[in-house]
């Protein structure tokens, strides 16, 4: 106990302070005392060849640098060039004429140096000089570019973020070279410090939600940030919603397309996936092939998954409602099929489809952690074991099978609301056992007026549902053709509101 | 804010605990009742026959059998409760698909008990069938086979599902007898059936239509006055009506199919004497030509139509004629009609409708029209 309470304290007062003086060997030791204790840290002396007596140090950390571009750029010309016998404040004379490095900067303060070593750059420093460089050179492995697994499309661009968010960047940034859009940095994370890029394009975004967004980000104090969910769960709108009001995204193509409708884009270093906000409740059922594939089939598809969501939230709870107050209303063959399929069922038909409905979570969430190699025995027992031999013992009725596995199915087609699917389901199927199709609806009813109730950074999160306005529902259920959609959203973007010029497309 | 939530959780929960389930049940506990008959002891207490869904020895199998229980009881309503006591679980009504009343029980005069007792629980369904069985007891029509369905109510509902492709059938369904029953100016009917043994297998057949005159069974008509009543009724939605076109050959016959036929009845009042005119639009199709008649062309066709009418005519005239005399019960609802078109008139009739409608003159006028001739031209004729 005691122990854990140090180690809290030390981190959060970690700021220890260099002062950088002017004997190149007392700066190296305070920077060795740091360090102490962590053998990944390199330091490197070194001295030019016709004037010995000026001295250098390289400082950095195993792994975190290019090689060849420390060693050709930074340490041959250090010791090759020929400097001028006076070296004394000769440091801007090093930065400019020496180092052959387009990311060097010249830096006083110690501390800065310290960070820059642990974000993986080059310090260098000099004797008789209370200055010091910075040399970014960078060089660690990253991960490929690679199609994104959770966000895969029929058609359409097929890279996806990476771990580092300066390819992300230059991702997005190749997909809208204009001045306006704007990346703006924070660093989040007591320890981890992590860049933070608040992206959006000037003119389009709007300022009240940007002011916002930074709002919130800045009263983040933790000690690190490790993914878009750490970042989000903090700055949401109702933080005890199930529901998200914030979006993410692993697809650079999403993020600039996200961004011309004047949403704002966050990346966080070392996560492929950034968030985009505001996020409606719409945006769980679009994905990006919508806008890449026929529109008729793009609606179909949009439909389709509204559809599926509302059975998937209610299939269950409706069957137990009638099964267990209704009876008048099952057409009177399949009340005759499934009274004598639960013939000889110990179990209410509440606890029953409970338990299914349990079992099937128990299965999904086994399919995601198991290994690979043993997905085919998860089917076998799930399969054989719980279908079709519960059935056979008379253990569950088959009905309760078929309406868990629609369940299950239509769940699985908008894999992102999943969380308050699960919560959503289970309060319907209760309140149907308790009070039948009444429940059922007041739970929906509760439901409704929930999501009207939230508001993603000050925009109502159902307003694409509700509005009347016909240019802020032709995104929603359908999709219109691109020629539709001549204004960006009112409800999102700022005053620049236009999106494309009156041709209607065709010839 | 804490306290708040508590109490808002307490509340919640209190509406689910104290008034939740009060009406739950679990299918399995139900006894599915498919239909009923309602029968007289011999002590003249009411004896119900229920046929009950039998859903205890199906496995893999998805065929449904049903069981026949009995009860007694002085009221309809406690003969039903008396079924529990016969180790089932309490019926539910809610699928009931069948009335059956006896012969007995429809001519006593108690029908309107049984429509009272059916009304008034919330489980039965005003769409069940109501029929009046030609059998001695109403029950020998569970007794029957039922070569579709294992479920005889079920075989009826079917039959009578039918009724739009033969014309010889009424369908009444409970909320349609009420409304006839308890209308003024309107005798109400009901689906007549009847079982005939055929090679020693009992089978249910349709016997035409039964006849209420006030609260009592009258009579009962046969299939083919049946088609006749269905076309003063408008109730014809397909079916095959036969034209004899030769009186002296019995053997020429034309079938016409029934395609489409609406009625409208016109009363009229004149001289202080009150007619009736129904006025029939049949489209009909030529489907068949027996005994080799001659037709060609369509003056040919035009004259066969004629010949339809013709005899379409005397049938409804000659039919009405007979429920006027032999049973006095407008079933035909021409009473609802004056009240509706005439109503000065209706005002000073309606105390002696009854006799007014024995005496009334009724007139049918209706117009064939022969679509088509199938895929024929012109009859087939031997060759040389």
């Amino acid at each position: 106990m005691d122990n854990q309470q140090n180690t809290h304290t030390d981190l959060n007062t970690y700021d220890v302070s260099i002062t950088l003086g002017s004997s190149l060997d007392d700066n190296v030791q305070q920077f060795r005392t740091l360090f102490q204790g962590d053998d990944t840290f390199i330091v490197r002396f070194l001295s030019n060849q016709q004037c010995p007596e000026a001295r250098f140090c390289i400082l950095y950390i195993e792994g975190m640098l290019k090689d060849e571009v420390i060693n050709e750029s930074v340490i041959q010309p250090l010791i090759q060039t020929v400097l001028p016998r006076k070296t004394e404040g000769g440091i801007d004379h090093i930065l400019q004429e020496v180092i052959l490095s387009n990311q060097a900067e010249k830096v006083s303060d110690g501390n800065r140096l310290f960070q820059g070593i642990l974000r993986g750059e080059c310090a260098l420093l000099m004797d008789n000089c209370s200055e010091g460089l910075v040399i970014n050179a960078i060089g660690w492995q990253n991960r490929g570019i690679q199609e994104p697994v959770n966000e895969q499309v029929l058609r359409g661009p097929r890279e996806g973020f990476v771990e580092s968010i300066i390819v992300n960047q230059t991702m997005i940034r190749r997909r809208l070279a204009t001045p306006k859009l704007k990346f703006v940095s924070r660093l989040l994370g007591k320890h981890s410090k992590t860049k933070v890029y608040v992206c959006y394009l000037e003119g389009v975004a709007n300022h009240q939600i940007l002011s916002e967004v930074f709002r919130r980000l800045d009263k983040i104090d933790v000690d690190g940030v490790m993914d878009a969910g750490n970042i989000s769960e903090y700055i949401k709108d109702a933080p005890y919603s199930p529901f998200e009001t914030t979006g993410i995204t692993e697809r650079p193509d999403v993020a600039a397309a996200d961004l011309l409708e004047g949403r704002i884009i966050i990346l966080i270093d070392g996560t492929p996936v950034a968030i985009t906000l505001p996020f409606l409740f719409e945006e769980y059922f679009q994905t990006d092939d919508d806008y890449y594939i026929n529109y008729y089939f793009a609606s179909f598809n949009r439909l389709l998954r509204m559809v599926s969501f509302i059975l998937t939230i209610t299939a269950p709870g409706v069957y137990v409602a009638l099964l267990t107050y209704h009876h008048e209303l099952i057409p009177s063959p399949l009340l005759f099929s499934i009274s004598a399929a639960r013939e000889g069922v110990p179990f209410p038909t509440v606890v029953e489809t409970i338990f299914l409905l349990f079992i099937f979570e128990i299965m999904r969430e086994v399919g995601m952690r198991v290994p690979m190699t043993v997905g085919q025995t998860i089917s076998i027992l799930g399969a054989l074991v719980l279908g079709t031999a519960a059935v056979d013992a008379r253990i569950v009725s088959a009905p309760v099978i078929i309406v868990v596995a629609i369940t299950g199915l239509t769940g699985l087609i908008t894999p992102r609301i999943k969380a308050p699917v699960i919560i959503l389901r289970l309060m319907l199927v209760l309140m149907g056992g308790f009070m039948g199709l009444f429940g059922v609806f007041f739970g929906i009813i509760a439901l409704f007026q929930h999501l009207c109730g939230l508001r993603s950074f000050g925009v109502p999160y159902m307003i694409e549902f509700s509005s009347l306005n016909p240019s802020d529902i032709k995104d929603t259920f359908i999709r219109a053709p691109h020629w539709f959609m001549k204004k960006r959203p009112t409800f999102i973007s700022g005053r620049n509101r236009t999106r494309q010029g009156n041709w209607k497309g065709g010839t | 804010m804490k306290k708040v939530l508590v109490c808002l959780l307490i509340l919640g929960f209190i509406p689910m605990i104290f008034s939740g389930c009060w009406n739950y049940k679990e299918v399995t506990q139900l006894s599915l009742l498919a239909g009923i008959a309602i029968d007289y002891t011999d002590s003249g207490e009411f004896l119900l026959t229920f046929e009950v869904a039998d859903l205890h020895e199906m496995g893999e199998k998805s065929q449904v059998k049903s069981v026949l229980v009995e009860a007694k009881g002085q009221t309809l309503f406690e003969a039903a409760r008396n079924v529990i006591s016969k180790s089932l679980p309490k019926l539910y009504w809610g699928h009931a698909t069948t009335v059956i009343i006896s012969q007995d029980v429809a001519s006593s005069g108690r029908i309107a008990e049984v429509i009272d007792f059916l009304c008034r629980d919330a489980e039965p369904r005003l769409t069940m069938a109501f029929i009046i069985s030609q059998t001695k007891m109403a029950r020998e029509i569970f007794e029957a086979q039922a070569p579709a369905s294992e479920i005889r109510s079920t075989e009826i509902n079917e039959i009578l599902d039918d009724a739009g492709s033969q014309s010889k059938i009424v369908s009444t369904p409970l909320i349609d007898f009420i409304k006839a029953f308890s209308a003024k100016g309107q005798s109400a009917i009901a689906t007549a059936l009847n079982v005939e043994e055929k090679g020693g297998e009992k089978a249910i057949v349709n016997s035409g239509t039964a006849i209420f005159k006030k609260e009592k069974l009258v009579g009962f008509i046969n299939p083919e006055d049946t088609a006749i009543l269905n076309f003063v009724l408008d109730n014809i939605k397909g079916g095959v009506y036969v034209v004899k076109t030769d009186p002296e050959n019995a053997e020429k016959k034309i079938s016409l199919e029934l395609l489409k036929s609406k009625t409208r009845i016109k009363p009229s009042y004149a001289e202080g004497k009150l007619s009736m005119e129904i006025l029939i639009e049949t489209s009909v199709a030529l489907n068949e030509i027996g005994g080799s008649v001659e037709y060609e062309g369509e003056e040919a066709i035009r004259i066969l139509g004629q010949k339809a009418e013709a005899q379409l005519k005397s049938q409804i005239e000659d039919f009405v004629r007979k429920v006027q005399r032999e049973y006095g019960a407008d079933i035909f609802g021409f009473g609802q009609t004056v009240y509706k078109n005439l109503p000065q008139v209706w005002r000073e009739m309606h105390d002696e409708w009854d006799t007014v409608f024995s005496e009334l003159e009724v007139t049918a006028n209706p117009i064939i029209v022969i679509k088509h001739a199938g895929l024929l031209r012109k009859p087939i004729k031997p060759g040389d």
